[in-house]
């Protein structure tokens, strides 16, 4: 029996992961995943921000879907209020659909691309980011950034759509499943790819569940359960889209939900952007001139006179709640506790990536060492989802 | 060894050196000359060819390459040596020192040691051995010892693995190249490189004769040559590296090389061995019955076969694929087919002298053909597992070549057998 390290420094790994991979020749007997390489304190340094600072950390929790990554905060945040203290206007809801989805689209493509890299299929991977690219480049006009992106905030947007974006997004998107034909093309029914992925990995229903995995790895396995559906918000439930599942649960059926997931994210972006309405983009928020003890300003040396001077903050009443949506790679949750303050008093982060690299082990047991890599790159696990 | 003798005395001559044709002296600088020629001539190729490789990859791929150095990125492959040779070599404590110094060499001269036997035009040979076909199978399996000892010496598992797999796939596979190459080589009459070509000078090439030889050897070319779809002995997504993990600075450059000088050289002899070498276009006339009426029984069904298979391909792929890699590869191997057929029809037209003052560069054409086609499976396929790898040699490849084998042979005696 042989133990490889595959991590924390592995060209496929793409980031700091580890995995002990005990070996039998090539076949695999035992997988010790780790996690704790990439651990920035995220969770800590957000009860340490007032609310209104905490996104800007937020697109590290996730950096290849920052803009769910935010998004999610936001949504929990907004959720600790009354529906009539915070009210986002409709037409900031549908740009949040618009850059969610298409951050469902960077981010698939992004995972189509190292699939393929794994697989030995450089040209598949060149190709999935050159559609990416075109992705990141609408980001980048909103939002000034392109990995990490901090655009939605609390009850919006801070700004609108830039002059043009509309029918620059629509473009890129109406030509998007001619490309991805073409991707398809080269890779789907390409039969070594197929002899690589079908039957390799197999997640079944049970194990999914029993592991908390949720997303396209689930509903490779035939689960029907997308949080678009299941608990909707914004638009969503006027918008029409379908959800792909397959039955089999192995790498290929993985592959192949993640490809049609693209396109219908495709097509939601394309009716958001026909029914997209005019108006703000941002709600007036509920800011309250902050309750602040006169021992509190003593102990930090502030005259009580200049207590006029303190800005109105964001301070939500003493609650709890869990928001959760459905990002790239499933249940992207946050949960928040707050004490009336204006910094909350408990945020954790739940990404999907733990969960997939919990089941890693239970899938991979008897497979070759490269089809461990292969089982890797479909379950889309990336590492910053793994500790925050 | 003569015509090269012939083209090198008059050099010496202008120069005031006279040697007599048939002394040691003129022996012993006819080799020099040749080591010179072969060792600069090699590297610019393989320079090259590592370039032609990035260009390639750069236009299936929608990018432009490498264009920084120099024009079109010409200067580039110098940029590259130049870089490896002053990078720092790196051997760490735990490897075996000797024997990690030692492989990166057995990799390199390997390869190089196939083209010693390769004819590059008539008469310019540089050993005219009549077992000349068997030594440079002997030769190409040299390589699999620089790569096992490279794994071994590392002291590291990536490279382990790495040199094991390599050595199973290299085995493997140099089976059916073997019988693939014997019945070119049964067909022909010789194991002598030579004869080989002079048997298809005004004739069909061996790869209308032996169209399953061709592709059986085309196949294990690339799997010899550890290319994608069989490079997992340095499946970077496995394995890091591979069997050069480890190796850092000229010494893994020695690899590299010795990875695109086995490319070239494998295609040096698949030219010569299935396309006809040095040969330029025959004409018409040139086709005689003797060899033309074993060679239509044979190829005429395969061939016929393969161009209404291509083109299918290509009437499926005008209808179903749009601006891909891969229809770009299913177009140029289409053309480059129908290139071929036009070659011979076209050399009949001209006559049978034309372009034959030019044997080397009629070489040079047919190498980079091959090279080419390795590229474009390079950069369209993926990566196979190492049981699909070696069953799919041992399952497939090696009846097919046995097969192969007992028809050319069954063949021969029916219609040369005298």
């Amino acid at each position: 029996m042989m133990i490889v390290n595959i991590g924390p420094q592995h060209p496929s790994t793409h980031g700091v992961m580890h995995f002990r991979l005990h070996l039998d020749g090539e076949i695999i007997r035992r997988v010790d995943p780790e996690v704790g390489y990439l651990h920035r304190s995220i969770e800590k340094i957000s009860e340490r921000r007032l609310y209104e600072q905490v996104p800007v950390y937020c697109d590290r929790v996730d950096y290849t879907c920052a803009m769910t990554a935010v998004l999610g905060y936001v949504l929990s945040v907004e959720s600790l209020f009354e529906k009539y203290e915070l009210e986002v206007p409709p037409r900031a809801w549908y740009i949040r659909v618009i850059v969610t989805e298409l951050q469902r689209l960077a981010n698939h493509l992004l995972w189509l691309g190292t699939f393929a890299l794994e697989l030995g299929s450089f040209t598949g991977y060149m190709y999935a980011f050159r559609e990416r690219e075109k992705i990141l480049d609408l980001f980048e006009s909103v939002a000034g950034e392109r990995i990490t992106i901090n655009y939605p905030c609390i009850g919006g947007f801070q700004q609108d759509l830039p002059e043009g974006w509309v029918e620059l997004c629509r473009k890129i998107l109406s030509e998007y499943p001619r490309y991805l034909d073409e991707i398809e093309d080269l890779l789907t029914l390409n039969p070594i790819l197929i002899a690589r992925c079908k039957g390799i990995g197999v997640l079944n229903r049970q194990t999914a569940i029993a592991y908390g995995i949720t997303g396209p790895n689930l509903r490779a396995t035939g689960v029907k359960f997308d949080l678009r559906r299941e608990e909707p918000w914004g638009p969503y439930p006027e918008l029409d889209f379908d959800i792909p599942t397959r039955e089999e649960g192995d790498v290929y059926a993985r592959y192949l939900v993640r490809l049609a997931e693209t396109r219908q994210s495709c097509r939601i972006v394309l009716q958001c952007l026909d029914k997209l309405p005019e108006g703000p983009v941002l709600a007036k928020l509920p800011l309250k001139k902050r309750d602040i003890s006169s021992e509190f300003l003593k102990e930090r040396g502030i005259d009580a006179h200049i207590r006029t001077g303190i800005p109105r903050r964001l301070c939500p009443s003493p609650n709890e709640t869990y928001r959760r949506m459905e990002g790239p790679r499933g249940e992207y949750g946050v949960f928040i506790i707050s004490d009336g303050s204006d910094k909350p008093y408990r945020v954790r982060y739940r990404d999907n990536s733990f969960s997939s690299m919990s089941a890693i082990g239970a899938i991979s047991k008897g497979h070759k060492l490269a089809d461990f890599i292969a089982i890797f790159a479909s379950l889309d696990i990336v590492a910053p989802g793994l500790d925050r | 060894m003569t015509p090269l003798w012939h083209a090198i005395s008059p050099l010496l001559n202008s120069i005031g050196i006279r040697v007599a044709t048939d002394s040691v002296l003129g022996m012993w600088i006819t080799y020099i000359v040749c080591a010179g020629i072969l060792a600069f001539g090699l590297s610019m190729l393989v320079a090259y060819s590592v370039l032609l490789e990035r260009k390639v990859a750069g236009f299936i791929q929608e990018r432009p390459g490498p264009n920084r150095a120099g024009p079109w990125g010409l200067l580039q492959p110098i940029a590259d040596v130049a870089k490896l040779l002053f990078k720092e070599d790196i051997i760490h404590d735990a490897a075996d020192k000797p024997a990690f110094k030692l492989a990166p060499f057995f990799a390199f001269v390997g390869p190089v040691m196939i083209l010693v036997a390769v004819p590059f035009g008539p008469g310019i040979q540089m050993s005219a051995y009549a077992t000349g076909l068997l030594m440079v199978l002997g030769f190409s399996g040299l390589a699999v010892i620089g790569i096992l000892t490279g794994g071994y010496a590392s002291n590291s598992k990536f490279s382990l693995i790495g040199g094991l797999r390599a050595a199973s796939q290299m085995i493997t596979y140099e089976v059916p190249l073997i019988l693939a190459v014997l019945a070119a080589a049964m067909v022909a009459g010789s194991f002598e490189l030579g004869k080989i070509v002079d048997w298809q000078t005004g004739g069909l090439m061996l790869a209308f004769v032996q169209p399953v030889g061709f592709i059986l050897f085309l196949i294990c070319m690339i799997a010899e040559t550890n290319r994608t779809p069989f490079d997992i002995p340095e499946g970077e997504s496995e394995i890091t590296g591979g069997y050069h993990t480890e190796y850092s600075g000229i010494r893994f450059g020695m690899f590299f090389l010795g990875e695109y000088t086995a490319l070239l050289s494998f295609s040096a002899l698949g030219a010569v061995l299935f396309l006809g070498g040095w040969n330029g276009p025959p004409a018409i006339a040139d086709f005689t019955a003797a060899k033309l009426s074993f060679g239509i029984v044979y190829s005429g069904i395969i061939w016929t076969a393969i161009i209404a298979l291509m083109i299918g391909t290509a009437f499926f792929a005008l209808r179903q694929y749009r601006r891909t890699g891969e229809f770009f590869g299913l177009v140029i191997i289409c053309l480059a087919g129908l290139v071929f057929i036009g070659m011979h029809v076209a050399g009949s037209a001209l006559g049978g002298t034309f372009l034959l003052q030019w044997p080397f560069v009629w070489l040079c054409i047919k190498i980079f053909f091959l090279v080419f086609v390795a590229l474009l499976f390079r950069w369209t396929f993926l990566r196979l597992r190492v049981d699909q790898l070696t069953s799919f040699s041992w399952k497939f490849l090696f009846p097919l070549a046995i097969v192969n084998l007992f028809v050319t042979a069954i063949l021969i005696l029916l219609f040369e057998g005298k």
